[in-house]
């Protein structure tokens, strides 16, 4: 079931309601029953069922039993079945064909075939997978206490707002909000249906509206001159924020109508001055999880190094993280090509961070009042796009280095009014761009003030209904409906 | 003291319901403020409508529009008129239904308000079967605007089997099912359509988009266009009508033929008489008169009668070269033959007026009154049809009472059966008598 559904919407205002309808201790049973309704609803899902079962019912136990047994050898050994089971099927599902493609490549040569499967991975398996396995690590790690109602712990594994795009939940955040289940509380679940509001518009209305675009630009580059390129290039990086942004905050805002707190996953990262603070605020809990669970383990066994190797172990243990993070997108040299680029872009921005800041004092523009971040995120924006060109093209089947070619091309020879045919030809006309861009004024400037499901609650009736009603229009005359799942799902 | 706490439970439990359905209440009472904007989005999506889901499709929509407007319409040739008839009828304000309606081909089509004598509407299609004159009557019978006189052309293809049952292959053949089953309580493998899909268009908003884009785009540009940008080529005529250069609808549902076409002389129109006597449109393997059509048929007029609705047979003639041409060759065409004779032992069982022939000479109609082999002009409609008023009183045409004038009452028979008159190819009517019919 996807979110931008009218079955979805039916399905969940049905949800609500028993919520606040069935007894608490009964609670987290109801949602468990959503949660798989939600998850079967999808035929290729349905076949696929036994993989959540089996991974959520190999967590649980290998939890359990790690939470009873001492020895930390038998420990190891239930974390290692775990790790197994977890990756085999991420490997098996998302990475055999591609890995079975660069055997292929090196055993071509001596004149073998490259093994490939017809393999349909199960919508969500490198969400929950994750979630699981981060679980179960901090059980190994004492950082937690195993789970011992199964029904629960599947709840927690299965969670209908967060299973297809994350966010990535923890046990120790959520798990307390199942055995707690809170009390109606009308402006919490008037905030988080605005959320979803919120999370539709940015989602129907801005992303899909510039995606119709992108696509037609990325689907086949090597026919579009440098501007288009350009202009899908750098819109595509808003365009996957708002698309993810606004399915997280549809799952959000769901999740809050029910009575939780999930994890925020974006904090307005196109605010970010560096690299860094924009990976500190893009797809957040992915990035704690890779913080916790590789990037800290990393650091701990490279401790010994000082020095420039020390240095070094440090820079390549942040490096590590992206092409994994790359990999976990999908699979295809594209992702791996982004994370590289985006590890090196913050291995260089660490490296270098002492030097510019001593240039920055120098440079006569900083002196100019907020051009200085102005500037900053602008180069951020530029660096984040550039990578993403990587991201685009395998998701829209163009080639990258087409992109690339063509961004230098083509510039001079039409003329503006040509060029705004050409651009309204591709989906981009007047109305549309300006549609676009009061629309992400508004979320920007509104985002800035803080979460939205409480800002709305904080703002007087005349603020708000119009408000309600203006997104309601957006939705309804710019939305694109019956388009594309979210970007994020597929992963 | 010990009823105290259950005291305080039962207090608490009233306040938690009441405070739950209020909060409920309220909950439903912000939910209706959305309302307006679902309604406007229904409202909207019915009134334009670009698929034609509810209101039938935008061009016919334009035609049967205009026509109801009064208006006459161009280029007839490119009408899907059994669509335009469909929403001809589905339009129709009830207070105007007309009193009087013909069915048929096109070669009714020449029938006018001003011969039939009362509120008139045309219903003849181009090439009608006897799919499409039943399913015609059962539009109007469904939507409940039944006139209370139908004239019925009757074509002798309608008895020529199946192969003549849908002469074009253009009949509503689910309509036609559905006629067969509800209307005349025959098995058909009629079903129910999910009119649920069709209503959730009303509810989709890229169906609304769409609805608005359309809107706009008629609005800024003034051109009426299809779905997918079209222009519609269907605009109301203005002007001198002898000098058309296309074929128009009249708000009447007759059709006037374009001034070329009108004023053919005699070698263009017997040209094409031999060429249509080639081809002989739906005549073709009539060894018989269907069994099957001809119940069907049968049952048709039962069941018009049995909705109080008065018939008239109009029988409309064929060139005189081609019924000399189908008597002189007359293998093959058994059934035709059999037609006439059989309508007319029907229409007097059943008390039902029968007008005109499929003989020309029969009915005082010269070649000089054919537009073509099977198409007469308005003028031979005068000859054998003496309007409705006339008609339902049984009462007899011009040209009838200049025969009997001529004749005598005695000779009363040979009305239907005399050919009065030859040149070398063609029968023809007594020149001194179509000019005293005429006349009067």
């Amino acid at each position: 079931m996807d979110f931008n559904t009218l079955i979805f919407l039916g399905f969940f205002a049905g949800v609500a309601v028993l919520t606040y309808c069935v007894p608490r201790p009964a609670k987290p049973y109801l949602w468990l029953l959503a949660s798989y309704a939600f998850y079967l609803y999808k035929p290729e899902n349905a076949r696929l069922v036994f993989i959540l079962i089996s991974v959520t019912v190999v967590t649980w136990v290998c939890a359990l039993a790690m939470d009873s047994v001492p020895q930390q050898a038998t420990r190891r050994l239930f974390l290692w079945v775990s790790l197994g089971v977890c990756c085999g099927f991420l490997f098996f599902f998302k990475y055999f064909n591609f890995f079975g493609e660069l055997l292929g490549g090196i055993t071509g040569l001596f004149g073998g075939e490259a093994p490939h499967l017809d393999l349909i991975a199960p919508l969500g398996l490198s969400y929950f997978t994750f979630q699981s396995l981060g679980y179960v690590i901090d059980v190994y790690l004492h950082q937690t206490k195993a789970e011992r109602n199964p029904l629960k712990y599947a709840l927690f594994v299965s969670f209908f707002p967060c299973i297809f795009t994350g966010p990535i939940e923890r046990k120790e955040h959520l798990m307390p909000q199942f055995d707690h289940p809170r009390r109606f509380d009308y402006n919490r679940v008037a905030g988080g249906l605005f959320r979803v509001l919120w999370g539709y518009v940015k989602k129907m209305v801005i992303a899909d509206n510039i995606g119709v675009f992108v696509r037609a630009v990325y689907s086949a580059p090597d026919k579009h001159t440098g501007p288009y390129l350009l202009a899908a290039s750098l819109l595509f990086s808003y365009q996957i924020y708002m698309d993810f942004s606004g399915c997280c905050d549809i799952a959000i805002g769901a999740g809050r109508m029910l009575g939780f707190d999930l994890l925020e996953n974006f904090n307005r990262p196109f605010a970010a001055k560096t690299y860094t603070e924009l990976w500190n605020r893009w797809h957040m809990s992915l990035t704690n999880w890779f913080k916790d669970y590789i990037f800290t383990p990393l650091s701990f066994y490279n401790r010994g190094a000082e020095g420039f190797l020390g240095k070094l172990q440090g820079w390549f243990n942040i490096f590590i993280i992206f092409p994994i993070s790359g990999l976990w997108h999908g699979a295809s040299l594209g992702y791996v090509i982004w994370g590289v680029l985006n590890g090196l872009f913050m291995v260089v921005g660490k490296a270098t961070a002492k030097k510019r800041r001593k240039l920055a004092k120098k440079n006569p523009l900083y002196q100019v009042p907020h051009l200085q971040g102005i500037l900053q995120r602008c180069c951020v924006y530029l660096l984040f796009t550039a990578c993403i060109v990587f991201f685009a093209a395998d998701l829209y089947g163009g080639k990258a280095g087409t992109v690339f070619a063509g961004l230098f091309t083509g510039w001079g020879q039409a003329g503006l009014g040509q060029l705004a045919s050409g651009f309204a030809a591709l989906g981009l006309g007047g109305g549309t761009v300006l549609m676009l861009v009061a629309s992400s004024l508004v979320v920007e400037l509104i985002e800035a003030r803080g979460p939205v499901a409480q800002w709305i609650r904080t703002q007087r009736a005349w603020v708000r209904w119009p408000l309600y009603y203006a997104l309601c229009l957006l939705l309804l005359f710019f939305g694109v409906f019956g388009q594309s799942a979210y970007i994020y799902q597929q992963f | 003291m010990t009823n105290q706490p259950k005291q305080k439970k039962k207090h608490s439990l009233l306040r938690t319901l009441l405070y739950r359905f209020f909060t409920g209440l309220e909950i439903v009472i912000k939910f209706c403020f959305f309302i307006p904007i679902l309604l406007f989005m229904v409202w909207f999506s019915h009134k334009v409508d670009i698929s034609g889901l509810f209101q039938g499709e935008l061009a016919p929509r334009e035609v049967a529009n205009m026509l109801l407007a009064g208006d006459t319409v161009s280029n007839y040739d490119k009408m899907d008129e059994r669509a335009v008839l469909k929403l001809y009828v589905q339009n129709l304000p009830e207070d105007q239904v007309p009193d009087t309606v013909a069915l048929g081909s096109s070669r009714v089509l020449q029938l006018r308000q001003d011969l039939v004598g009362s509120s008139f509407f045309n219903m003849g299609l181009s090439g009608a079967s006897a799919m499409d004159i039943m399913n015609c009557f059962y539009l109007l019978d469904k939507e409940g605007k039944l006139p209370k006189n139908l004239i019925i052309e009757v074509d002798p293809w309608l008895f020529n089997g199946d192969s003549a049952a849908d002469l074009n292959k253009k009949a509503d053949t689910e309509l036609f099912s559905e006629f067969l089953q509800k209307g005349l309580g025959l098995s058909s493998d009629y079903e129910e359509p999910d009119k649920l899909e069709l209503w959730k268009a009303l509810i989709d908003p890229a169906y609304f988009q769409g609805n608005v884009k359309y809107a706009l785009k008629q609005r800024t540009t003034g051109e009426a266009t299809t779905e997918d940008g079209e222009s519609i080529p269907f605009q109301a005529v203005t002007g001198d009508l002898d000098s058309l250069d296309n074929n128009v609808k009249e708000p009447d549902g007759s059709v006037l033929y374009q001034a070329d076409f009108r004023n053919w002389d005699y070698d263009q129109v017997m040209a094409e008489v031999l060429d249509q006597a080639g081809t002989l449109d739906g005549l073709h393997g009539f060894s018989q008169m269907d069994p099957y059509w001809t119940d069907l048929f049968e049952r048709f007029v039962s069941y018009v009668q049995s909705k109080d609705v008065n018939v008239v047979f109009l029988l409309t003639p064929y060139h005189p070269f081609i019924i000399k041409h189908v008597y002189n060759n007359p293998q093959g065409f058994e059934g035709f033959f059999e037609v006439e004779p059989w309508l007319r032992s029907f229409a007097e069982e059943h008390n039902i007026p029968l007008y005109g022939s499929y003989h020309a000479s029969r009915i005082g109609v010269p070649e000089s009154l054919f537009y073509d082999g099977l198409h007469c002009k308005p003028e031979a409609l005068k000859l054998y049809f003496p309007g409705i008023e006339a008609a339902l009183q049984g009462l007899q045409t011009s040209y009838e009472a200049q025969y009997l004038e001529t004749y005598g009452a005695d000779n009363a028979d040979l009305v239907t059966n005399a050919l009065v008159g030859t040149t070398d190819d063609c029968l023809v009517v007594d020149e001194e008598w179509f000019a005293a019919a005429s006349a009067s």
